[in-house]
Formats: C-alpha cells, structure tokens, sequence
C-alpha cells in the first residue's frame, strides 16, 4: 500500500495499451490475494475523494459498483484523473475487481475497453506530472496511515485495520524498517483511536527489534490510553 | 468449566471478536481452530485443515468454543490478524510439526507461516497465530518432549501425508520426517489453554482441563 505516486514510480515506464496495463496490473495483483474488503475500501476512497476535491469530481455511478450484490455498470466513461486518485496497490487490485466484475457480467467489451484506456491515459498522465511537490519521503506511507484514521472515524475500524495490517506486512516484507519507524515516530498518537493504536502495536510486533522507536511508541500510546481511561489489565501484554 | 460453551448453550452471535473452537473428529482425534468476527461474513473458523488446506468458513454446529480471557480490544486485533493470515497464505501453509512460535524471521523481515518452516498443524497454527499478536496461550518450555503416543501420531501423519491425494511432495515429507519427535501440542490441550487465566497456561493444568475439554466434546 503505497502512496498513489510512489506505487507509479515503482512501475516500468511505458505502458503500450489498456490491455497491457490490465496484464500488468494483473501480474502486480495476483487473484489469491485480491482482498475482499478492498472494493469497500475503494468506494469509501472514491466517495471521500470526491467529497474532498471537487475538481477531481468522481462520478459515483461509475465506480461505485464494485459490489457482487450491486449492478455493474453499463458504461464506464471515466475521467483518467478521476482513477488516478486512487490507484494505490490496494487501488489497483480493486481495479482487477472491477475489471472481472465487467467482464463476468458480460457488460459489453466496448465499455471494458473504455475503462481499459481510461487507466492507462490515467496512468500516463500521472507520470507525466509527479506530484512531488508536497512529498516528503514518509507520505509514501501517511497515505495509508491517513486512510485508516478515515476509515476508523466513520465507523469503518475493522477494513481500518485490515489496511493497516497489510500495509505495515508489506513494509516488514520488504523489510523498510527504517521507512516505518519513521511512521511510528511520527504517528499522532493522541489522534488515533484505541483500535488503531492497538493495532500499530500488533502488527509491529514481529519486528520489534528491528524498529528503535517502537519502545518509547509503546510507552507514549500506554500514558495516552491511561490518561484517557481507555486502559485495562491485560490490554498491552505482549505487546512491548 | 468457565468459558466453554456449546453453539448451543451459548451462540456464536454472543462471541466477542475472537475465540478457540475445538470439535471431535473420532474417538481419538480432535481439530481446533480459531473463531473471529468478520465484518463482512459474520463469525467464521480460521483453521489449517491439512496439508495446504487453510480454511476460513463459517463452523458446523459441532464446535464448542472457549471464550479466552483477553481484552475485547486485543481480540479484536486477533480477528484482525487472522483476516490478514487468509490474505496472505492462501492455500499455502504446509502441514508439519514446527514449533509455533517466532513465525516471523526478524533478520529478512519474512513471514515463517510459510515454505520457510515445514508446516504447522492444527493446534500450531492456532498458537501461531495468538503468538503474532502478542497473546501467549500457553509457556512452550513447560511442554513434555516425545510421548511416545505423540511420536507414533507424527508417524501417522506422515503415512497420510504420504497417501493423500495428491500426496505432499517426496521433499516435504523428508522434511517432517525429520521433525518427529518434536514437541506435540494436543489440540484438547490448547483448547483447555484458552480457559486459562492469566495467560500463558502451563502444561500441567492445560494437561488436567484438557480432560474436562473431551468430555465436554463427547456430550456436544
């Protein structure tokens, strides 16, 4: 889960057509880790983009389809922009999603094609204005600390966790200690909700030793949820 | 015995976000896995089944379930975890008899709930997975090394690994081979961890409630 302009630069350069960026996506997202709580996910993104920056306005009829239960859509006429503001790792397996959802559903393989290089102009244009301007090296993971504390302040707290966990897995995979330690040093701590600090401190854990600012998070989120009365026997063991 | 019920003395629908289920298989051998809430299916059992057979489905009604005394907080943060080990191994925990805990190789920052450790069993994976997330069911080093009726188990584990269809691979089964005769933990014993308090519970007294846990089966 990186931030939508970092995930972009990861990728090669050139992006030929629609259907070789749906390969690579699909290369970049294999099916058995697609996960099913992205396409709400998405939509809340989707939704809070378009509540956040008008300019960007996101035609909710388009994309919020994602659902199994819901009805795909008829037509995608998609503002590249509009997709790039969410095309995120996560973002992009929820493309995959929707993708298949199309073509499951036998929406016909003109509106398909639409979407196909509706991404592709998308992610074309993204590369050619790198949005750094604003970028300090840790954004690359505030995005996804942002999105949870969103997603937890609108009663969405388990798909908040289930970003934060798979967020920070991939990191400890990947093994950039030192890009999450500089997270967690600079976690708002008296900002973020019991749940979620629970959960900074869980999924941590495996590599606590590798993170020097880990212990002094722990000793700060357990003063905080102490001075808020939130804390309880039993509730951090393990977890220094 | 505190904190273990029957689907029907007490419903999944009163089960915080987080609990052990334990059902009878045979006569002689029982299956255990963990419960947890989710947000989208309703509670649903997390248990490695067999060799790369990681399930996560709703439970049959013959599980009884054992309430742990944790933190609702941290339990929830269990269910967490375990939506995250579904995502991240699908299919793809082997069956064999390595330790569960430090599943997690601090020097490549690698997952070992993986090819890097030859297999969990059910009980294992099930203490793994607490272990990830700080909750210690049980003191490992209290546990007896090599009964003699756990040895011949891990043998027949392997006999059906062996015959299976498909069988586990020639690579694999060497693999465990050379595992037997490591710690066993009984998933009757894990089960009786979880109505421990405090945790972690020594071997002793998960030794005597695991009793207490086969009768209970046997009348489910």
């Amino acid at each position: 889960m990186l931030s939508d302009e970092s995930a972009l630069e990861d990728e090669p350069a050139s992006v030929e057509s629609g259907k070789d960026l749906f390969q690579q996506m699909i290369r970049q997202s294999s099916a058995d880790v697609v996960q099913e709580g992205w396409s709400r996910i998405v939509r809340f993104e989707v939704k809070t983009v378009s509540e956040q920056a008008p300019r960007h306005k996101i035609q909710p009829l388009t994309l919020l389809p994602v659902s199994p239960r819901q009805k795909p859509p008829e037509t995608a006429h998609v503002d590249p922009k509009q997709i790039a503001a969410f095309i995120t790792s996560g973002g992009r397996k929820a493309v995959v999603k929707i993708l298949r959802a199309l073509r499951d559903r036998g929406v016909n393989s003109d509106a398909v094609r639409l979407f196909e290089e509706a991404l592709a102009e998308a992610m074309q244009s993204t590369r050619r204005e790198p949005s750094s301007k604003n970028l300090r090296p840790a954004n690359q993971s505030d995005s996804f600390v942002d999105r949870a504390r969103r997603l937890d302040a609108t009663g969405r707290t388990d798909l908040a966790l289930d970003l934060l966990y798979d967020a920070i897995d991939q990191m400890l995979r990947e093994a950039r200690f030192e890009e999450l330690d500089a997270i967690i040093a600079g976690l708002p701590i008296a900002e973020c909700s019991l749940n979620l600090l629970l959960g900074f401190l869980t999924a941590t854990l495996p590599a606590r030793t590798r993170l020097p600012v880990r212990p002094r998070f722990f000793a700060e989120v357990k003063t905080e949820l102490q001075n808020r009365g939130e804390f309880e026997e039993g509730l951090l063991t393990g977890l220094e | 015995m505190d904190r273990v019920f029957s689907q029907q003395e007490r419903p999944l629908s009163e089960m915080r976000w987080a609990a052990v289920a334990i059902k009878a298989v045979n006569p002689n051998q029982r299956h255990i896995g963990i419960l947890h809430r989710d947000p989208s299916s309703g509670v649903l059992l997390l248990d490695l089944a067999w060799h790369h057979q990681l399930r996560n489905a709703p439970p049959s009604s013959k599980y009884v379930w054992i309430a742990p005394d944790i933190p609702a907080p941290r339990l929830r943060q269990v269910a967490a975890r375990c939506r995250q080990v579904v995502r991240a191994n699908p299919g793809a925990i082997p069956y064999g008899f390595s330790p569960p805990n430090d599943c997690f190789d601090e020097q490549t920052g690698k997952f070992l709930l993986g090819p890097t450790r030859h297999g969990l069993t059910c009980a294992t994976f099930v203490l793994a997975v607490f272990q990830l997330v700080g909750l210690k069911l049980i003191r490992f080093e209290s546990w007896p090394t090599e009964r003699p009726s756990d040895c011949e188990w891990q043998q027949a584990v392997i006999s059906a690994l062996e015959s299976s269809n498909p069988p586990a691979s020639p690579e694999h089964v060497q693999a465990i081979k050379n595992e037997v005769g490591n710690v066993r933990f009984r998933p009757e014993e894990v089960a009786a961890a979880a109505t421990v308090s405090p945790l972690p519970a020594e071997f002793e007294i998960c030794a005597e409630r695991a009793d207490g846990i086969l009768q209970r089966l046997e009348t489910a």
